[in-house]
């Protein structure tokens, strides 16, 4: 692992704050050059169609999804596991400055979902699904090769006589001849031989991730993620170049960052979100930038955010822009840092998280494609993704120069040097970037790699994407791989690092960082919700739990339905559309805990759940009639709950699913019977499409214990006179057994009562102890005011051999009670 | 022993409700069962079987009492408490086994000065579906049975 001295570490790539540091720091950034253009060897493959794409499209869409037997290869497919994420921050917003006055628009709708090729740690999958148009966009890669997918809506001159008639156009695009190879060893130009082996925890890393939001992160420990919310900037000349059309521009911009978040997320567990995009549809000379070239592109940004959005949160501000510098340049280890003063050359300009890309759509000169059309029939460029060749420029050059802004430094291969692998500590500068070393455009024996001799034995399609080299085409290509490496390779190892340290409120660069430290991983259920509903019902819910975690807050979209509470709450009611399906959306995600943070959702979790809307609902048994035990004679009533439309009932004797012996009339949710012996009851649901059997519910008969006389003396056993008298409204418990000749065990016992001279008028109550038992609704004697008056019984003693006497009335009341016999 | 003893006992408590009438039948022995007690019959209740109307001016009802509050259909006679009340005119009941000839016994005698009045009772019950009959002599009187126990 790293040194501790690593904080200390010095040189050009360290990024301070000082003056003098961040000259330095600029001289780290980048700037492309592209000094190839061969025409691109493309390989259209249109062996895709809705077999294999469909499921993105489904409303079911859950946690996972799978896709199989995508056709990468020539003599075989590949197996590409999805799960869906988020790209847009909650409250995100498309802002369209035509130049006259700013628009604030919500994101398009737009599902996106990332993973993993064949469970390949390695390997890259982004799709997007246009919530309107269900054109899928998507982007593949593995080791061997890169393959941009697209499927926009069939036209009907499309149509052959040789389709298969599918709703959608699919065209696999691979960026040479050679991507068709299936997968293939590989050779490392910098200690190949350090190399670890790929880790196989594809399958844990997807499985944890669909069940505990947990992003995939090679290598890392822990179960630390984290969030970035980037503030997208675009020019008049991307929105050019893009038709001139503000969802053009949004959906490339949108397909960027879901694409550069795939990266991040499975390499530096970091979740890339989208703040808020700015588009300027004025036409030239309408966005606020003059900048000629990536450089002043850069200082300008930074001093025009510090001018117009000081205020505003965020991890990172991105420029996407159209014109054609062929370059990008970044700050390094800004993330988080909004407004560093004194930047270069100027105390009066200003540096901070901004990242500058160039070349982004433009799509003339060395970036030579082919026409833009979201309805492309043939290989194209997309605006949704690029599709092949030197589109995966601005994906590359995202994800590169926002990885600068994480403290990125230059890097394409194994780190680890001889030193470092004799466990000796060494300065930093032995084993960062010794690739770059070799590569760089600066001082190097071996020239730049833009002109040197080192260009032309480059390694090819092996860098990652903090390599430098890499990201010069060849072929008309990026040769950066889509990672930023093993866990053990100096581009991840050293963003992960920083991520780390960088979690507190202050990092390691002394800035306030905007980095959301996760939040921890947390669980969500799948929907809880009746699979079906009724037409325009009304009340229904739907659910999910989490777990894990606390508690995350929850967001509801209903399509089909109308919420009507709980939009925000683990349960929301909802009110069913008339016909078709409802679908239930639920996605709960948790808030960042930094002090600097802004970004909601630095961890969130979705899940999707379809109820169908059907006039009959078939019955479904909600409580089961409940088995008793009564004494002999005793009716009991038996209910059954059931949930359904138009239901019936039917009480039968015997055990569930025994017709035989129905009884008559027992067609309701409860049934009264009085069995004189031990008789088991069952009850069938029914209506117009299904029915619901109960379980068995058995009424146990109990005899009552038959009992013979025996006659005692007459005895007074209660003589309250004197003594405390049964109080008004209240209840006095007496022991009769082992009293008088009472014997242990008797069940009842003859007796004469008598009230004395009442002060009021009431009746007297007595039933069977012990003290707490439930008082029956009966009397015994009932009396008048002054009168005193005898009534001859016989009562039932409790288990307990006592006798609890009840006076209802407002005064005391002196009692007596003889006996003149018991049962047993 | 104890079966001699239950069986004079029965025998010569239902004999002083009949009020001694030498043609009074002989059945048993029985066996004595306690039950919780149990309301079962007030004629205070809406209009029922074993509930409302009032009793009226020399009329009959027929209550139903096996298969209710614990006494099953085997019983053969009922413990309960006769409580009156709301009587109108100076009165009398008698109960005993529906379907025979109304025995020439009373079981309580009330008058309308009474708010409320009790006494116990055990009562032969038929085979009849309303097993126990109460006959009300005069005026209007509401009756409620608590049954304490059964013998069969």
């Amino acid at each position: 692992m790293r040194d501790a001295n690593d904080a200390g570490r010095t040189g050009e790539e360290v990024s301070m704050r000082q003056t003098l540091s961040l000259l330095r720091r600029i001289a780290a950034t980048c700037i492309f050059a592209a000094v190839f253009c061969w025409p691109l060897a493309a390989a259209t493959v249109s062996k895709l169609n809705d077999d294999v794409l469909g499921p993105l499209r489904g409303p079911l869409v859950a946690k996972r999804i799978l896709l199989n037997k995508v056709p990468l290869y020539a003599h075989g497919t590949a197996r590409i596991e999805l799960e869906e994420f988020q790209v847009w921050a909650p409250g995100g917003k498309v802002i369209v400055h035509d130049g006259k006055s700013v628009q604030y628009l919500d994101p398009p709708p737009m599902r996106f979902f990332r993973g993993l090729v064949n469970g390949d740690a390695e390997s890259f999958a982004y799709f997007s699904v246009d919530g309107k148009t269900g054109a899928i966009y998507g982007l593949v890669a593995t080791r061997d090769g890169k393959f941009g997918v697209n499927a926009a809506r069939r036209r009907p001159m499309s149509r052959t006589a040789n389709d298969r008639g599918d709703d959608f156009d699919y065209f696999l695009t691979a960026s040479d001849e050679g991507d068709e190879i299936p997968m293939t060893g590989q050779t490392w130009e910098c200690g190949v031989d350090k190399m670890p082996a790929l880790p196989h925890v594809n399958e844990r890393m997807l499985t944890e991730m669909a069940v505990g939001g947990h992003p995939i992160a090679q290598g890392i420990t822990g179960t630390q993620s984290y969030a970035i919310a980037v503030e997208v900037e675009t020019d008049d000349e991307l929105y050019a170049a893009a038709g001139s059309s503000v969802s053009n521009v949004t959906a490339l911009a949108t397909n960027l960052t879901g694409a550069v978040s795939t990266i991040y997320n499975r390499d530096l567990h970091t979740n890339v979100v989208q703040q808020n995009l700015h588009v300027y549809s004025g036409g030239p000379g309408t966005d606020p930038w003059t900048a000629a070239d990536a450089f002043n592109g850069l200082v300008e940004i930074g001093n025009y955010y510090h001018t117009n959005h000081l205020a505003l949160k965020r991890s990172a501000v991105v420029m996407l822009s159209g014109k054609n510098t062929l370059s990008g340049i970044a700050w390094e280890g800004t993330i988080g840092e909004g407004d560093l003063a004194a930047s270069i050359n100027s105390a009066s300009t200003y540096s901070g998280a901004y990242a500058w890309c160039g070349s982004i759509g433009d799509l003339s000169g060395p970036f030579t494609s082919t026409v833009p059309d979201p309805n492309a029939t043939t290989n194209g460029t997309l605006y949704g993704m690029p599709t092949g060749g030197n589109n995966y420029w601005p994906l590359e050059e995202y994800a590169h120069e926002l990885g600068h802004n994480l403290a990125g430094h230059h890097t394409h291969c194994v780190a680890i040097t001889p030193l470092e692998a004799a466990g000796t500590n060494h300065p930093t500068q032995f084993f960062i970037d010794m690739c770059y070393t070799l590569e760089t455009e600066q001082s190097s024996p071996f020239g730049t790699c833009a002109t040197g001799s080192n260009y032309s034995s480059a390694p090819t399609e092996k860098g990652s994407i903090m390599s430098y080299c890499h990201n010069v085409l060849i072929s008309g290509v990026p040769q950066s791989r889509f990672t930023f490496g093993q866990a053990a390779e100096v581009s991840h190892h050293e963003l992960d690092d920083y991520m780390l340290r960088a979690a507190g409120p202050i990092g390691p660069y002394g800035g306030t960082f905007n980095i959301v430290t996760a939040v921890g991983t947390f669980t969500m259920s799948t929907i809880t919700a009746s699979s079906t509903v009724g037409p325009n019902s009304t009340g229904n819910t739907a659910s999910v739990t989490t777990a894990n975690g606390g508690t995350p807050t929850f967001s509801w979209t209903i399509t089909g339905g109308t919420i009507t509470a709980g939009a925000t709450s683990a349960t929301v009611t909802y009110t069913a559309g008339a016909s078709g399906s409802v679908v239930l959306r639920a996605t709960a995600y948790k808030n960042g805990t930094n002090g600097g943070g802004f970004i909601n959702g630095g961890v969130g979790i979705t899940d999707t759940k379809t109820v169908t809307i059907v006039s009959c609902i078939a019955p479904a048994i909600t409580s089961q009639p409940q088995s008793v035990a009564v004494p002999a004679g005793t009716g009991v009533t038996l209910s059954v709950g059931a949930t359904g439309t138009s239901l019936t009932y039917q009480w039968y004797v015997g055990t569930t699913g025994v017709t035989t012996t129905p009884i008559t009339g027992a067609t309701g949710a409860s049934v009264n019977v009085t069995p004189a012996s031990t008789t088991t009851y069952w009850v069938r649901v029914s209506n117009s499409c299904g029915m619901a059997d109960s379980a068995s519910a058995t009424v146990t008969v109990t005899p009552i214990a038959a009992a013979s006389f025996y006659l005692l003396s007459p005895c007074r056993i209660l003589d309250t006179r004197g003594g405390t008298p049964v109080p008004a409204n209240g209840v006095m418990n007496l022991v009769v057994t082992g009293k008088c000749g009472v014997a242990a065990g008797a069940t009842a016992a003859a007796i004469n009562v008598t009230v004395v001279s009442p002060a009021s008028s009431g009746f007297v109550t007595l039933y069977p102890g012990p003290a707490n038992t439930v008082r029956p609704v009966v009397s015994t004697i009932n009396y008048t005011p002054g009168r005193t008056l005898a009534n001859n019984a016989r009562i039932t003693i409790g288990v307990d051999g006592s006798i609890n006497i009840f006076n209802a009335a407002s005064t005391p009341l002196d009692f007596l009670i003889d006996v003149s016999g018991y049962f047993k | 022993m104890n079966m001699r003893t239950i069986s004079r006992f029965v025998l010569l408590t239902i004999a002083s409700l009949m009020g001694a009438v030498s043609a009074a039948a002989q059945t048993g022995p029985y066996q004595f069962f306690a039950v919780p007690p149990c309301r079962i019959v007030d004629t205070r209740n809406p209009n029922s079987t074993n509930g409302g109307p009032i009793m009226g001016n020399n009329s009959q009802r027929d209550f139903i009492v096996r298969g209710i509050c614990g006494v099953p259909t085997s019983a053969k006679a009922v413990s309960l408490n006769v409580t009156i009340t709301a009587a109108t005119q100076p009165s009398f009941l008698t109960l005993w086994p529906s379907g025979g000839t109304r025995p020439v016994v009373s079981t309580i005698n009330f008058t309308p000065n009474d708010p409320a009045l009790a006494n116990g009772a055990i009562v032969g019950l038929s085979t009849n579906t309303n097993d126990l009959s109460v006959f009300n002599s005069s005026g209007n009187v509401h009756v409620i049975l608590d049954v304490t126990g059964y013998f069969q």
